[in-house]
C-alpha cells in the first residue's frame, strides 16, 4: 500500500508539448516604400549612361512605391549580377546595373539587370536581366521601358513611366495679344512638342484610349467647338459647334463615343456623341449642372460633376441601368472626379475652407485622404495604372504642373515651361 | 707781357668763347625748332588719319562684342541661379519629405515599442499567477503527505469488526485527493507553457509582420502558406512555400519579410525550443499594422 501511494507521487513535469509544427497566422504587416538602389549605368564617364540611370532612378523614386537609395550613397559600382558583393548594399530589397554601349553611328545597346538581395548569389536572384536597343533620340524612352519593367516586376502592377501628357501652355506677354499652345510631352515633362498653336484660347485636351488622337476645345471662331486631333498627322475635325457650351469631352474606353457637355438653357448636360454617325443621345438631365465625365477602365461607368443637390459633388452614372449614385460627400465642393484603373479609389478635387487640393477617397471605406495641401490644385487627371495623378497649381502667378503618387508619398513640381501651363491630361 | 695785354687777351678769349657757344646754341635751337614744327606734325597727321578709320570701326566691333557677351554671361548667370534655386527648393521639398516620414517612423516605433512592453508585462503577470497557484498545490500535497505517513505511522489496533471499514474509506479520500492534486499540478504546468508558447507565438508575428511590406493593391481574400525552419538560436534555416496565394509578388513579399525578421525571437528554455524548430505560417494581407485597415 505504502509503496503504490509513494509510486503515485511521481515527478510532476513530466508534460511535454509534442512537437509537430507550430501554427502561426500573419495577417497584418506595413505599407512603406520598397527599399533599392540604382547603380550609375556604366560606362559611368559616358553622360548617357548615367542620364539612363538617373531617369530610371527619378522615375521609381517619383511613383511613391520605392525608397531609392541617393548616388552620394553608393560607392561600389557593379555593372552585372555577377559584381555584386552583398556586404555592400545593406537594408536594400533589390539592385538596378546596367549599361549602355554604343553599337553604330546613333545606335545604342541598353542592357539591366534587377537583382534580389535576399537571395543568394546566383541565377535564383536574378530577377530581370535585358537588353534593349534604341536610336540616340529614344534613349529616354528606353530607360523608361526599363523603369516600367522594374516597376512591374517588383509591384505586380504595370509602370506609367513610357507615357505622354498633354496640356495647354499660355504664352503672355505685356502689350502682346497671348498665344495658347497645345503641347504634347512624356510623362516627366521633358521634350516637349506643340501639337497645335493659336492666338484664341484651348481647353480641356482629351486622349483617346488608343493615344492616337486629343480631343480639345477651342475657341478660334469665337465660340466653343470641340475638335479631334490626329496626334502623328497633324490633321483635326470638328466634332461639335453647337450654341453656348461645347465642352469637357472624354472618350469612352472603346473610341467609338465622345461624351461632352452642352448647354441646355441656364443649365449644362452631357450628352454622347458616336463618332461615326455624329448622333447625339443625351445623357444627364434635370435642372442641374451636369459636366466634366469620366469613363472608368471597364467603360461601364461614367462619372460627373453634378451641384443637382446643391453644390458640387461627383456622381456614377451605370451606363447600361442609367442609375446615377452620389460618390463624394467631403468638403463643400467635389469635382473633376475620376476612377483608379483597380476602381477601388476615386480621384477628385475637394475644396474646403477656400483650399482646393486633390483627394483620394476609399470607394470601400469611405476615407477619404489629400494628396496636396498648398490650396492651389485644378484639373487632376490620374496615370493609367492608376498609381499618380497630374494636376495643375499656381506658384508665383504661373500656371505649374505637379505630380503626385496616389498614396502621397512622392511630390514634384514639373521644370517650368516659357509660360503659364494648365489643364493637363495623362494619355493611355 | 704786361698785364694789360693780359686781361685783354682773357676778355678777348671770353668774348670769342661767348660768340661761338651762342652760335652753337643758335643753331641748335632752331634746329630743334625746325624738327618739332615740321616732322612730328608730318607723322601725327598721317597716323591720327589711319588711326581714327581702323579704330572706329574696330572699337565698334569691340562693344558690340562685349555687350553680346556680357548679354550672354548675365543670361547664364540667371540659369544658374535659377538651376541652383531650383535644386535647393527640391532639396527644402526632400528635407521636409524626409522628417515626417522620420516623425511618423518614430511614432510608428513608440507605439510598437509599447506593444511589445504590454506583452511582456502580461505574461509575466500570468506567470506570477501560475506560480503562486503551483505553490499552493504543492503546499497542499505536502500536508497531505505528511497526513497520510501520519496515518501510515499510527499504530495499528486490534482490528475490530467496523474498524477496518472506516480506515480503508479515508485511505481511499486521501488517494483520490492526492491524484486530484497531482492533475491539478499537471495542469498548471500545462498552462504555464502553453502562456509561454503564445507570448513567443506573438513575439515571432510581430516580427515578421514589421518588416512585411504589403504589396499596393493587394487582394485581400488570398492567402498563403509557408514552411519555416529555424536552428537552436532563432535563424532562419528554410523557407517554403506549401501554398501559393497565386500572386507571385505577395508570396515574394511574406519570404522577404521572414528572411528579413532572421532571427526569430525564441524561447531558449529546452522543453519549448523543440516547438520551435519548425513553424507552419499562414498569410492573408487583412490590414496594417497599428488598426489602420
Amino acid at each position: 500500500m505504502r509503496k503504490r501511494i509513494l509510486f503515485l507521487i511521481l515527478p510532476l513535469f513530466l508534460f511535454q508539448l509534442t512537437s509537430a509544427a507550430l501554427d502561426l497566422e500573419l495577417t497584418h504587416g506595413v505599407d512603406s516604400a520598397i527599399p533599392i538602389a540604382v547603380v550609375p549605368f556604366a560606362d559611368r564617364t559616358n553622360p548617357l549612361a548615367t542620364m539612363v540611370s538617373n531617369i530610371i532612378s527619378a522615375d521609381l523614386k517619383n511613383s511613391g512605391q520605392f525608397n531609392v537609395l541617393p548616388s552620394y550613397q553608393i560607392n561600389t559600382y557593379p555593372s552585372t549580377p555577377a559584381d555584386v558583393h552583398r556586404e555592400d548594399w545593406n537594408n536594400l530589397n533589390s539592385l538596378v546595373m546596367g549599361s549602355v554601349k554604343p553599337i553604330s553611328n546613333d545606335r545604342y545597346q541598353i542592357n539591366f539587370s534587377l537583382v534580389d538581395l535576399y537571395k543568394k548569389a546566383g541565377p535564383d536572384s536574378v530577377l530581370l536581366s535585358q537588353s534593349i536597343e534604341v536610336t540616340q533620340s529614344s534613349l529616354r524612352r528606353g530607360a523608361h521601358q526599363i523603369a516600367d519593367m522594374i516597376f512591374k516586376k517588383l509591384t505586380g502592377i504595370p509602370g506609367c513611366f513610357n507615357t505622354k501628357i498633354a496640356y495647354v501652355l499660355v504664352k503672355r506677354r505685356p502689350m502682346q495679344p497671348s498665344r495658347y499652345f497645345l503641347m504634347v510631352a512624356d510623362a516627366d515633362g521633358y521634350r516637349p512638342q506643340v501639337l497645335v498653336s493659336s492666338s484664341d484660347p484651348m481647353m480641356s485636351p482629351a486622349w483617346s484610349p488608343d493615344g492616337r488622337h486629343i480631343a480639345y476645345v477651342s475657341f478660334e471662331n469665337r465660340r466653343a467647338a470641340i475638335y479631334i486631333l490626329d496626334v502623328f498627322s497633324g490633321s483635326r475635325h470638328l466634332v461639335s459647334q453647337q450654341t453656348g457650351i461645347n465642352g469637357a469631352p472624354a472618350f469612352t474606353k472603346d473610341g467609338k463615343q465622345l461624351a461632352l457637355v452642352l448647354s441646355q438653357g441656364d443649365n449644362t448636360k452631357i450628352a454622347l456623341l458616336d463618332l461615326a454617325s455624329l448622333q447625339q443621345t443625351p445623357l444627364t438631365d434635370g435642372r442641374s449642372i451636369d459636366t466634366e465625365p469620366s469613363f472608368s477602365l471597364d467603360g461601364k461607368t461614367m462619372l460627373f460633376t453634378s451641384d443637382r443637390s446643391g453644390t458640387p459633388e461627383i456622381y456614377s452614372f451605370d451606363l447600361s441601368t442609367k442609375a446615377i449614385q452620389k460618390l463624394s460627400n467631403t468638403g463643400d465642393y467635389n469635382a473633376r472626379g475620376q476612377l483608379t484603373a483597380d476602381m477601388n479609389h476615386l480621384v477628385m478635387l475637394d475644396r474646403s475652407h477656400g483650399q482646393f487640393n486633390i483627394a483620394v477617397q476609399d470607394l470601400q471605406n469611405g476615407d477619404v485622404d489629400l494628396l496636396t495641401d498648398d490650396g492651389n490644385a485644378q484639373s487632376p487627371s490620374v496615370s493609367p495604372n492608376g498609381m499618380m495623378v497630374i494636376y495643375s497649381t499656381r506658384q508665383n502667378k504661373q500656371g505649374l504642373l505637379g505630380l503626385v503618387s496616389i498614396d502621397g508619398r512622392a511630390k514634384l513640381i514639373l521644370p517650368d515651361n516659357e509660360g503659364s501651363v494648365q489643364d493637363p491630361a495623362w494619355g493611355p | 707781357m704786361n698785364e694789360r695785354t693780359l686781361r685783354y687777351r682773357r676778355s678777348a678769349l671770353y668774348f670769342s668763347g661767348g660768340l661761338h657757344l651762342s652760335i652753337i646754341l643758335m643753331l641748335t635751337l632752331s634746329f630743334n625748332i625746325k624738327t618739332a614744327s615740321t616732322l612730328p606734325a608730318a607723322t601725327t597727321s598721317l597716323v591720327s588719319i589711319q588711326a581714327v578709320s581702323v579704330n572706329q570701326h574696330s572699337v565698334q566691333q569691340e562693344i558690340s562684342k562685349i555687350k553680346h557677351e556680357q548679354e550672354v554671361k548675365k543670361q547664364t548667370e540667371m540659369n544658374h541661379q535659377k538651376a541652383l534655386k531650383r535644386s535647393a527648393d527640391q532639396a527644402k521639398q526632400e528635407r521636409a519629405q524626409e522628417q515626417k516620414q522620420l516623425a511618423l517612423l518614430k511614432v510608428e516605433a513608440a507605439k510598437l515599442q509599447a506593444q511589445k512592453k504590454q506583452i511582456e508585462v502580461d505574461a509575466k503577470n500570468r506567470l506570477a499567477d501560475i506560480k503562486k497557484q503551483q505553490a499552493l498545490a504543492q503546499n497542499q500535497l505536502a500536508s497531505f503527505k505528511r497526513q497520510q505517513e501520519a496515518l501510515a505511522a499510527k499504530p495499528k489496533m486490534p482490528p475490530t469488526p467496523n474498524a477496518p471499514t472506516i480506515n480503508h474509506d479515508a485511505e481511499k479520500d486521501l488517494l483520490q485527493k492526492i491524484n486530484d492534486e497531482q492533475q491539478h499540478l499537471a495542469s498548471i504546468n500545462q498552462q504555464m507553457l502553453q502562456s509561454e508558447l503564445e507570448k513567443y507565438k506573438s513575439l515571432i508575428l510581430n516580427a515578421i509582420g514589421r518588416q512585411w511590406n504589403m504589396p499596393a493593391n493587394v487582394n485581400k481574400n488570398l492567402s498563403a502558406q509557408f514552411q519555416i525552419n529555424l536552428d537552436a538560436n532563432g535563424n532562419v534555416l528554410s523557407i517554403q512555400l506549401l501554398k501559393s496565394s497565386s500572386d507571385a509578388v505577395l508570396d515574394r513579399s511574406v519570404q522577404l519579410a521572414i528572411q528579413k525578421a532572421s532571427p526569430l525571437p525564441i524561447p531558449s528554455s529546452p522543453d519549448l525550443l523543440s516547438s520551435f524548430k519548425e513553424l507552419r505560417l499562414t498569410v492573408r494581407p487583412e490590414g496594417l499594422m497599428g488598426g489602420a485597415a
